[in-house]
């Protein structure tokens, strides 16, 4: 499964935690977008990708931008296992190479949908900001394990994790 | 389009965007018959749920005051009750997480009080009336 962190994730690092900048700041509350792009491994996504609703170069693309059907963003709450679907308390990986501090959020439900969205199809789901679809910035992103194509009453559920090396 | 704030018997939450509620309680109460039916509720095959409420909004309810702002009046009354509740025996308040309090103050969501409230600040504009539900 591949995964990429955005530039706007970096830049939350260098600008926000290191530079307390009060311009670069965090997503309140985060939100969760399912796209119908892959994250491939350089020639789909890129580090510094954009929404959109053209599929072209490395544009993300977003489900249901065309037809609803019950699709909407969900929402991931700026918070540390409180009650709302938010992140649960990170933990740490001491491993030379690959370790890191790592934090998953709360499983979010997209859906019941109410038929095929258009466009249908998720091959990857991302971390955003704004509920607006194919808006906002990109956080980072991940593929699904296989296309995940919506019909009436479908729910997907997505689980997100974050390990910071 | 209206929002649909989901709430399932588990307590878990969804948001979706319909047409109206006829669309929305069509969908979901698809979603709630494979629950009743013991059928996956989606590609994945993870079990449907049950829908114990719907709640409407005339917007995505995570845009409660996106602007992130406050008045001038609202936020020193803000601040003066937080740093109340703050301040330790000596009047002392730490001001790292002062701060990450205030940074709430604006944020949408909300801890829900009952397994089957919203975890949103926004105010629904209405509940559906679900047809499956028992009276």
């Amino acid at each position: 499964m591949a995964t990429i962190v955005f530039q706007k994730m970096s830049q939350l690092v260098t600008d926000y935690v290191l530079g307390n900048s009060g311009s670069i700041l965090p997503e309140s509350p985060w939100y969760m977008g399912l796209s119908t792009t892959v994250v491939g491994s350089g020639s789909n996504m890129q580090r510094n990708s954009v929404w959109s609703a053209t599929v072209s170069g490395s544009n993300v693309n977003e489900i249901g931008s065309t037809t609803a059907a019950g699709y909407a963003r969900q929402t991931i709450a700026r918070s540390i296992a409180q009650g709302a679907v938010d992140w649960q308390a990170s933990t740490f990986d001491n491993t030379f190479s690959t370790g890191g501090q790592s934090t998953t959020a709360d499983q979010v439900t997209f859906g019941a949908f109410s038929g095929a969205p258009s466009p249908n199809g998720a091959n990857s789901w991302a971390l955003t900001g704004g509920s607006t679809i194919n808006a906002g910035s990109l956080y980072f992103a991940a593929d699904t394990a296989a296309t995940r194509t919506f019909a009436n009453g479908d729910t997907e559920k997505v689980t997100a994790t974050l390990k910071a090396g | 389009m209206p929002f649909y704030e989901v709430i399932y018997e588990t307590g878990r939450q969804s948001v979706g965007q319909y047409e109206n509620d006829e669309e929305a309680l069509a969908a979901t109460g698809a979603h709630h018959d494979r629950a009743v039916n013991g059928l996956p509720g989606g590609p994945v095959g993870a079990p449907a749920e049950r829908v114990k409420r719907i709640l409407k909004y005339d917007k995505h309810p995570g845009d409660w005051n996106p602007t992130n702002t406050l008045s001038k009046d609202v936020l020193m009354k803000e601040l003066d009750e937080l740093a109340t509740a703050m301040a330790d025996e000596n009047g002392v308040v730490h001001v790292g997480q002062f701060a990450m309090e205030v940074r709430n103050l604006t944020h949408p969501m909300v801890q829900p009080e009952g397994s089957f409230d919203s975890q949103y600040k926004m105010k629904e504009a209405a509940e559906l009336k679900l047809p499956w539900a028992k009276e």
